[in-house]
C-alpha cells in the first residue's frame, strides 16, 4: 500500500499522453482511497486514480509476456493495480476505468497502462453503485434463525469487500458475508425447482450469491461457508439460504490461505 | 417422542401430506424415502446444524476487526495474471 509520494516511471507514457513518462503518486490529504498521479514534468497534468482492489476484488489484469517483461514483474504480490477515476459533479456517480488499468511494479516503480478489451472490461465501472444499503426479505429466515426475515445489507465503513447482513428487527444480530463468486470464481450449484420459482431469477446479473464469513483472531485464517450460500434476487430483494452438501461445498473455505 | 415400529415398504404419514417410507434396512442403517410437497424442506440433521452453527459463528462479534480482514482480502485477491500470447 502506498503511503507517501512515490516516483513512478511509465516508459511508454499513458494512453493519449505518450510524452509523460515520470509521475509522482500520492494520496491527497483526507483523500483515501483516491490517489493522484501527477506528471513531474508538468505538474498541472494529474490524474485521479484508485486501487482497483478497493472496488472489485476479483479483478485480474491479463498481462502478455512482453508487458510482464517490461514491468519486470516476478511475483504477483509486487503488482499494484490502479484504475483511472472520473469524478462527476455528484461524486456518488464516480466511475473507474477498468479497461485501461495502470499496472505498477511496486518494487521497481515501473508502470504501464494496459489496454484491455472494453467489451469485457468496463470503461465506466461504478465505484459506488452496488454498495448502497438494500433491505432484503428472507421469508424462511436463515438456517438456525427462522424468525429473522428482514435484513439490511450494507458495506461497513472501510469494509469492502465484506458486507454486513443485519436483522431489521434485532439490530444486534448481524452476519458478516462476502460475494461468493469473488472469492471462488468457479463456485456454481444447481437451484432446485422450488428455490428457482421462489427466487424468480430472470437474468444472471439479478443474482447475488453471498457466503457467510468467520474472522478468527488471525484474519489470514478467515473462512467462508460455501455450503450455505445466500442467494438473493437484487431486483425483487428476495433471498433464501440454501443448504448444499458439505462433502461437495466446504463449510469452512479458507479463501486467503488457499490462494 | 412418538415411537412407531415399521417394516420395509411400510410408511407413516405426517400432517396428512408428508409420507416417510422405510425403503431398506441393513446392519448399517435404515434408508428412508420422503414424499413431501416441494416447499417442505428435508435435510440431514447434522448438515442443517453445521450450517446453523456456521451462521452463528458469522454473526455477532468477530475475533479480529472487520476492517483489518477486509484490507487483508483486498491485498491478497487477484491482481495480474501473466498469460502467453494474449
Amino acid at each position: 500500500m502506498v503511503q507517501e509520494s512515490i516516483l513512478l516511471n511509465f516508459p511508454k507514457g499513458l494512453a493519449g499522453f505518450p510524452e509523460f513518462k515520470s509521475f509522482s503518486l500520492f494520496e491527497p490529504k483526507g483523500g483515501y482511497p483516491l490517489k493522484f498521479l501527477q506528471s513531474t514534468d508538468q505538474p498541472e497534468v494529474s490524474f485521479v486514480c484508485m486501487d482497483v482492489a478497493a472496488i472489485k476484488i476479483d479483478y485480474e489484469v491479463p498481462l502478455g509476456d512482453e508487458e510482464a517483461e517490461l514491468l519486470g514483474l516476478e511475483r504477483q504480490e509486487d503488482a499494484l493495480v490502479l484504475a483511472m477515476v472520473v469524478v462527476p459533479e455528484d461524486p456518488r456517480g464516480m466511475t473507474a476505468n477498468l479497461a485501461g488499468p495502470l499496472v505498477i511494479n511496486a518494487r521497481t516503480a515501473e508502470g504501464l497502462q494496459v489496454m484491455l478489451d472494453a467489451n469485457k472490461y468496463p470503461l465506466q465501472y461504478p465505484v459506488f453503485g452496488p454498495k448502497d444499503e438494500i433491505v432484503l426479505s428472507f421469508p424462511k429466515g436463515l438456517v438456525g434463525f427462522p424468525d429473522l426475515k428482514s435484513f439490511r445489507l450494507f458495506e461497513p465503513a472501510g469494509g469492502y469487500p465484506l458486507k454486513f447482513l443485519q436483522a431489521v428487527d434485532q439490530e444486534e444480530i448481524s452476519f458478516t458475508c462476502i460475494d461468493a463468486g469473488a472469492i471462488k470464481g468457479d463456485y456454481d450449484f444447481a437451484l432446485d425447482p422450488e428455490d428457482a420459482t421462489f427466487l424468480a431469477l430472470e437474468k444472471p446479473e439479478d443474482a447475488l450469491v453471498l457466503a457467510m464469513v468467520v474472522i478468527p483472531e488471525d484474519p489470514r485464517k478467515m473462512t467462508a461457508n460455501l455450503a450455505g450460500p445466500l442467494v438473493i434476487n437484487v431486483r425483487t430483494c428476495n433471498g433464501r439460504q440454501l443448504i448444499l452438501n458439505p462433502d461437495q461445498y466446504p463449510l469452512k473455505f479458507s479463501f486467503i490461505l488457499e490462494r | 417422542m412418538l415411537v412407531i415400529s415399521r417394516k420395509v415398504d411400510q410408511s407413516i404419514i405426517i400432517d396428512g401430506h408428508i409420507e416417510v417410507v422405510v425403503t431398506d434396512i441393513t446392519k448399517d442403517g435404515v434408508r428412508l424415502g420422503i414424499i413431501a410437497p416441494r416447499d417442505v424442506e428435508v435435510h440431514r440433521r447434522e448438515v442443517f446444524e453445521a450450517i446453523a452453527e456456521a451462521n452463528r459463528a458469522s454473526s455477532g462479534q468477530q475475533s479480529a476487526p472487520v476492517q483489518d480482514a477486509a484490507a487483508l482480502i483486498r491485498s491478497r485477491m487477484p491482481k495480474v495474471r501473466i498469460t502467453r500470447g494474449r
